[in-house]
């Protein structure tokens, strides 16, 4: 009985999500409208699909672990996703409007427009590409979890997992970004209500309320309602009192450095339109986040339901109250993964032609590059499922130390939209330092620098990453064209001129 | 009784998504 209901709440979600997707094709096969959604959607969508891609399945199991072992210090979480959306604020209008004059849809054409360096375009559209990677690899881990504990065992591991990756390959086929904002909007709400509704149900049918759990947390282990430093109480190697707030510095400011996050300010139909959705996003977001690490925290006063790996134990007290929970909480990481590993398989495969192969075979038309776009989606999808199955290549176990590498291209991201003086000598420059010193701490202290306070090291990278930007910047000349950037930066929406760069 | 709450957060989160999608998706042909 308890299978039936499980199995059929996930029947019920994936037709639901299939046909709000295959019910609206591509209107044409152009490369805008594959990779932007022919820059056409409202801030409800933006809305939408700006939650959707920011949690991770992975959010209920390894970062609820970090809530179940370390508690408050979780939490960092949430300030990051309201500090992000501050940076999204900043960077989102002049963003918008070169996108719009120049046909601009990754952040390495953004690159050689402002900075005109084609090297530069392929060089930073690799590396993010690059360090975005293995977060598909935790996902689909995630979705087989997911499958797993929806169909009691079932369904084996590997087969969920693949079952996961062939449909949403198939609709990241089907119609590119398009699918992905759709497949968002509707997870975005699966958040929104089923998931506090599942996380408020939670705390009150366990513990009574949120005054009542975090009680019990405090009398089991107090310092779990604490953040680490000297004085904290905390056992053992304490990181230092700058540990936790260079964990929300840094989120914060690579929040929408990643591929899938940064591309999607691209599919915004106006600045107006991406403004807007900042009158929920701040609101939503941080408090789905702050139930999640919560329930998380709770878990750790109920020693129960940790049956040996404290990854699963909020899964395991959210499953305790009957299938329509497994099924609801196993949907909500299925969401999570599914909603971002769409937008990084589609983000990359469009990075890969839009900044790769576009420079380098320039004779590439529209159609050409949708149809070589999907070619990469089935490769890349492919290729991250069978990495999944088999032990982590030494490749990705790399990339995920080296994962404060995103920041690094925050400098000349910012700097580049605001300050005219920046030019390519400044954005090498700059990017490259941070991102010598990030794989330099990333094998001798990659989680924090004991003498720095237990700061990370990548934000010791980005202030000197900012300096030497700044510096270079000033001994050399400002570029050529960056008055016409600016000049449409200041430009209202609706007087933008599209400008066709054939690509050289 | 909590079952019965989850499972109306749940059709109530589908039947939402997929009518204002598609009602948004018109508004925004237009």
């Amino acid at each position: 009985m308890d299978f039936m209901i499980t199995v059929s709440m996930l029947v019920i979600y994936i037709i639901g999500l299939a046909y709000a997707v295959f019910s609206n094709p591509l209107p044409n096969q152009q490369f805008e409208e594959f990779a932007v959604g022919g820059r056409s959607f409202g801030w409800q969508f933006i809305t939408m699909t700006i939650i959707g891609t920011w949690y991770p399945g992975s959010l209920m199991i390894g970062w609820a672990q970090m809530g179940y072992d370390m508690g408050f210090t979780s939490t960092y979480i949430v300030f990051y996703t309201l500090g992000g959306l501050f940076v999204f604020f900043l960077i989102c209008s002049p963003l918008w409007k070169l996108g719009k004059v120049y046909n601009l849809k990754t952040m390495g054409q953004l690159f050689e427009i402002r900075y005109n360096s084609r090297n530069l375009r392929i060089f930073t559209g690799l590396v993010v590409m690059l360090v975005e990677l293995p977060w598909i690899i935790t996902e689909l881990l995630a979705s087989g979890y997911a499958i797993q504990a929806i169909t009691y065992q079932r369904i084996p591991f590997n087969l969920g997992m693949a079952i996961i990756a062939v449909f949403f390959i198939i609709y990241v086929l089907f119609s590119g970004m398009r699918a992905v904002i759709l497949a968002d909007y509707y997870q975005g709400w699966m958040f929104l209500i089923g998931g506090i509704t599942l996380f408020l149900v939670t705390i009150y049918s366990i513990f009574g309320g949120i005054p009542e759990m975090l009680m019990e947390v405090r009398n089991l282990n107090a310092e779990l309602l604490t953040v680490p430093g000297p004085n904290a109480g905390w056992g053992g190697e304490v990181p230092g009192e700058l540990f936790w707030p260079s964990l929300i510095l840094m989120g914060m400011l690579g929040a929408y450095m990643w591929p899938s996050l940064f591309s999607r300010i691209f599919a915004a139909a106006s600045t107006r339109e991406l403004k807007e959705s900042l009158r929920i996003t701040p609101f939503v977001a941080p408090t789905f986040t702050l139930l999640i690490l919560w329930t998380a925290i709770g878990a750790a006063a109920r020693p129960e339901f940790n049956l040996g790996d404290s990854a699963y134990a909020l899964v395991n007290m959210i499953s305790s109250l009957g299938p329509v929970a497994v099924a609801l909480i196993g949907i909500l990481i299925l969401a999570g993964a599914m909603s971002m590993m769409d937008s990084m398989l589609s983000s990359w495969a469009i990075v890969l032609v839009n900044d790769v192969l576009t420079p380098l075979f320039p004779n590439m038309n529209s159609k050409s590059q949708t149809m070589i776009t999907r070619i990469f989606t089935v490769i890349i999808g492919l290729a991250g499922l069978a990495m999944a199955m088999t032990d982590l290549p030494t490749i990705v176990q790399i990339l995920t130390r080296v994962y404060q590498a995103i920041v690094q291209v925050f400098p000349a991201v910012f700097l580049g939209l605001v300050w005219k003086r920046g030019n390519k000598y400044s954005a090498w420059a700059g990017t490259l330092t941070g991102l010598v010193i990030v794989v330099y701490f990333a094998f001798t202290q990659p989680d924090y620098v004991p003498f720095l306070g237990g700061m990370q090291a990548g934000l010791l990278a980005v202030a000197i990453n900012f300096t030497v930007y700044i510096a270079i910047a000033y001994i050399t000349k400002p570029e050529e064209n960056v008055d016409d950037v600016f000049a449409h930066i200041k430009t209202a929406d609706s007087e933008l001129k599209r400008i066709d760069l054939a690509e050289k | 009784m909590e079952q019965g709450i989850l499972f109306i957060a749940f059709i109530i989160s589908i039947v939402i998504a997929v009518t204002t999608s598609r009602k948004l998706l018109r508004k925004n042909k237009k």
